[in-house]
This record gives C-alpha cells, sequence and structure tokens, in this order.
C-alpha cells in the first residue's frame, strides 16, 4: 500500500517543482554567461550583472520557499483538509499516509538542494571554462590534511555529513507534520497554534541539547575526555554519530506523536 | 449478523454531547434514512463508522469488526462537500479508486461517467458543483461495498440532479449492502427508503419502515419528521 500511497503523493507534489527547475536552469545560463562573457566594468555590463545576478537569486529562492510550501500544503490538504474525508477513508494505515508524504517530501526536498548545487556548478563551470575542478582543489585538499591525510576516512565522514543532511531533512519534515497535526486542535486558529508549535518544539529540542551538554560538562572525566577528543578527527566523526543518533530519535518520536494524534484525536 | 451494530455510543465536543447512548443495527439489503436536523449528530455517526472520528464510549461493528483500515475496504463514503484531489483528471481518479479498492468495478464507473457526457480527460475542478457530485456519486457507486455512506447525496443540487442521483443510488447499489442516507430534504427520498432513523439532540428516537410508520401515525415519513423536529 505505501508503493501506492506514494505514487499519489510524490506525483501531486511534484506538479509545479519541475517548472521552478527549468526557470532555475535558464537563469543559471543567463547569469552564468553574462559572468563570463560580459565584462561588468561598462555600464551596460554592470546592469545586465546585476539584474541577471537579482533574478537567478531569486528563483533559487522562490524554488526553495515553494519547495516548503508544497511540502506543507500536500499534508494539509490532502490529510487535514476536505480531502482527508477522502484519502483517510481509503483503506490505508496512518502511518503509511506519514511516512509516504514524508518520503515524498524528503525526495523532492533533495532535488530542490541538487537543483541548487548544480546550478552554482553551472555558473562555476562557465565562469572557469569549465576547469571548475581546479578552483575546488584547494578545498579538497584542506580536508583532507584536516582527516590526517587518510582518504577513506574523509569518504567516511562524507557519507555521514549525507546521512545526517538527510536525517535533517527527515526531522524537519516530521517536526512541520507534527505541529501542522496538532495545530488542528484548535479549529479557529491551526495556522497560528502549528507555527507557534514548530518554534515550540525547536525549543524543546535546544533545551535537551544544553541540558545534556551541561551534565556532560559537570562531569569531569567526561568533559576532559571529549575536549581532548574534539581536537582531533576522530572527534569530530565521534560527534557526528552521536549527532545522527539524536535526529533520529527526534525522528521517531515525532513521527509516533504525529500517528497517535492523527489516529485517536483528530477530527476534520 | 447485522451488518452494523452500535450498542452505547457517545461522543462529545467539549462539553456539547454529540451522540447520547446511541443504539443501532441494520442488516443488508436496504436504503435507510439517516434523517434529523442540522446538528442533531447525523455526521458525527457517519464519521466514526468510517473511522475518521473515534467515539468515547460504546462499541460499533461493521461487519463484525471495529472501524478500522479492514472495515474501509468495504464502506463506501460519499461526504457532503468535494474531496476529491480537484487538480486531477477524472480518468486519473478513476484509475486511483481502482488501485486502491478491490471491489471497484472500472467499466461501471467508466460508464456512468460516459452517460454523464463527461469527458474522462477532463479534470474534476474545470466541472461545475453539479457535474462534480455526480462524478463523485459514480465513484462511490461503482463499488460493491457492503455499507454505503452518504451524506447528504442531494442537498445544494437542482431537482433534476436529485432525480438522477437517487435513481444512480437505487440502480447501483449492492443489493446485500445495506445504504445509509443521510439528508434533511425527506420528501425527496421517502419514495426511496426501506427503513427511517430519526436521530435527534444525538439519540435514536425512531427507527421504522416508512410503512410502518404510515400506519402507525397515519402521516407519512415527512409529515412526522416536520411534527417530530418542530421548532
Amino acid at each position: 500500500m505505501l508503493s501506492k500511497v506514494l505514487k499519489y503523493d510524490f506525483k501531486a507534489m511534484g506538479r509545479i517543482l519541475p517548472l521552478f527547475y527549468i526557470a532555475l536552469l535558464f537563469s543559471t545560463l543567463i547569469f552564468g554567461i553574462n559572468l563570463r562573457f560580459i565584462p561588468e566594468q561598462t555600464v551596460v555590463g554592470s546592469i545586465l550583472w546585476s539584474l541577471s545576478g537579482s533574478l537567478y537569486g531569486i528563483i533559487l529562492i522562490a524554488t526553495a520557499v515553494v519547495t516548503l510550501v508544497v511540502i506543507i500544503s500536500r499534508y494539509k490538504k490532502s490529510l487535514l483538509g476536505n480531502s482527508g474525508y477522502y484519502m483517510l477513508t481509503l483503506p490505508v494505515k496512518m502511518e503509511t499516509h506519514i511516512a509516504s508524504k514524508t518520503i515524498s517530501a524528503v525526495i523532492w526536498t533533495l532535488f530542490s538542494l541538487i537543483a541548487a548545487v548544480l546550478s552554482m556548478m553551472l555558473i562555476g563551470i562557465i565562469t572557469y571554462r569549465g576547469n571548475i575542478f581546479l578552483a575546488l582543489r584547494p578545498i579538497y585538499e584542506e580536508l583532507l590534511e584536516l582527516s590526517g591525510n587518510d582518504l577513506f576516512f574523509l569518504i567516511i565522514l562524507m557519507i555521514e555529513f549525507v546521512i545526517l543532511a538527510i536525517l535533517s531533512i527527515i526531522k524537519t519534515t516530521l517536526t512541520i507534520y507534527a505541529a501542522l497535526t496538532f495545530g488542528q486542535a484548535s479549529r479557529n486558529h491551526n495556522n497560528l497554534l502549528a507555527v507557534a508549535l514548530y518554534m515550540g518544539f525547536g525549543f524543546i529540542e535546544s533545551t535537551v541539547i544544553t541540558i545534556v551538554i551541561s551534565i556532560f560538562d559537570n562531569l569531569k572525566f567526561i568533559s576532559d575526555l571529549t575536549s581532548r577528543m574534539f581536537r582531533s578527527i576522530q572527534g569530530v566523526d565521534l560527534f557526528m554519530l552521536l549527532f545522527i543518533i539524536f535526529i533520529m530519535i527526534l525522528c521517531v518520536i515525532y513521527f509516533i506523536i504525529t500517528n497517535l494524534y492523527m489516529k485517536n484525536k483528530l477530527d476534520i | 449478523m447485522a451488518l452494523i451494530e452500535i450498542e452505547g455510543l457517545y461522543k462529545s465536543y467539549n462539553k456539547l454531547l454529540a451522540l447520547n447512548n446511541l443504539n443501532l443495527s441494520l442488516e443488508g439489503g436496504q436504503i435507510v434514512g439517516l434523517l434529523g436536523p442540522n446538528g442533531s449528530g447525523k455526521t458525527t455517526l457517519i464519521k466514526i463508522l468510517n473511522d475518521l472520528l473515534k467515539a468515547d464510549r460504546g462499541s460499533i461493528l461493521i461487519d463484525g469488526k471495529n472501524p478500522s483500515t479492514e472495515t474501509k475496504e468495504v464502506v463506501a463514503y460519499l461526504p457532503d462537500r468535494n474531496s476529491l484531489p480537484d487538480y486531477m483528471k477524472i480518468k486519473d481518479l478513476i484509475n486511483m479508486q481502482a488501485d486502491f479498492f478491490k471491489d471497484f468495478d472500472i467499466e461501471k464507473a467508466n460508464s456512468m461517467i460516459e452517460d454523464l457526457g463527461i469527458n474522462t480527460n477532463m479534470r474534476f475542478k474545470s466541472l461545475s458543483k453539479g457535474m462534480g457530485e455526480k462524478v463523485q456519486l459514480a465513484l462511490v457507486m461503482s463499488r460493491k461495498a457492503k455499507v454505503y455512506l452518504l451524506d447528504e447525496p442531494i442537498g445544494g443540487v437542482d431537482p433534476a440532479a436529485r432525480d438522477y442521483i437517487l435513481k444512480t443510488i437505487i440502480s447501483n447499489y449492492n443489493p446485500e449492502s445495506v445504504v445509509i442516507i443521510s439528508t434533511h430534504l425527506i420528501s425527496e427520498i421517502e419514495s426511496v427508503l426501506d427503513d427511517v432513523i430519526f436521530i435527534k439532540n444525538g439519540e435514536i428516537v425512531l427507527h421504522k419502515s416508512p410503512d410502518l410508520i404510515r400506519e402507525e401515525y397515519a402521516k407519512g415519513v415527512d409529515e412526522l419528521f416536520r411534527e417530530v423536529f418542530k421548532c
């Protein structure tokens, strides 16, 4: 059943985003070509640089904003709005609905991120005449030095970073869904309550992190150990792993509370 | 075994009691009118039967099971509002129904939509209100469900559309199923009902066939309704 629901959620979320990716591509080409071929020092050049740069920036930001809007509106309309009278009467478990929307949201967010990164790389390729990798080399060498000239360890760190990034997107999506769901407790001010809840959840998360760090800081032998560790790259690796576990726990918590509320308390 | 068995059902919103110790048993093979004024508890009961809402207390069994993902496979629901994703084309909506419901008859749905003169390549949002409601009804009645829950199917449409909707319900439902039509337009549906339920302040105040009502009260259902629910 998950694959069926996912098919419709994925299509629904992807109705307008591809248009923004196409717009981003065109604005990237226009901006890159301006940077490469038109000298900025002339009046016309500076106007074109400014206009094409602004266009690129606006479309980049719009893509990010629309991605967020699509994620929020798909969940809200299809489960909490009038369409909920159809979607929630399908023979599909509540957890499947939530999982499907989360997976679709994460995939489209990653598509938007990749589109943004590729657009920047394309500008680099156009302006550096294809030698962007020469420009990136110093960054690579710096990272390799930091990882003790161990390429395998650097790759492990990069993988952990990607996992952390994906988990953070999942966590953010589930936090939004939890806030939207619990926001339904107020019939007339559900959007306002959802925003307040989202900020509240963030406050609780940072409070928990602060308390945990304070506890460890006050245990001298742990604070000595951690301050030695974090001077080494292996310490950074351990910190990333701990943070990955923390984010996973948050994902599970937000999923469970959203599912429980939707099953037992929701009245659309 | 009755298709729907409800015992001691309670549901309140804050301090307002929407369903108050409601008891009901319905067998298959009949069209039942769930009649009551606005705020009597009709939609609350229908939402609970659809597992869109949890009751505070009491038991509900649909085909021997509590409302859940399993019962949704045998319950066909027409809500009192447009609930279909309106950006989708009609043919995609038909395919979506077929995807999720094993009892959905895709040929019947296509035939009913064709009879309406609608091109299935049209998007749902391009249809008029009346046409949209007919399409929703076609998708619901194309299922061979055990329970059909139709919430205000004839409210807000013109008399010709009402006739079409009632004709569609009578000629397309699974004869072994129970069809529950919730409405306050009594005179329009009286002639199609096998059983009548009056619901008032969350309680069932009458549960008889139209023939028995005429025999006992010497009046039609509509007339009795006006008397029972007089303001």
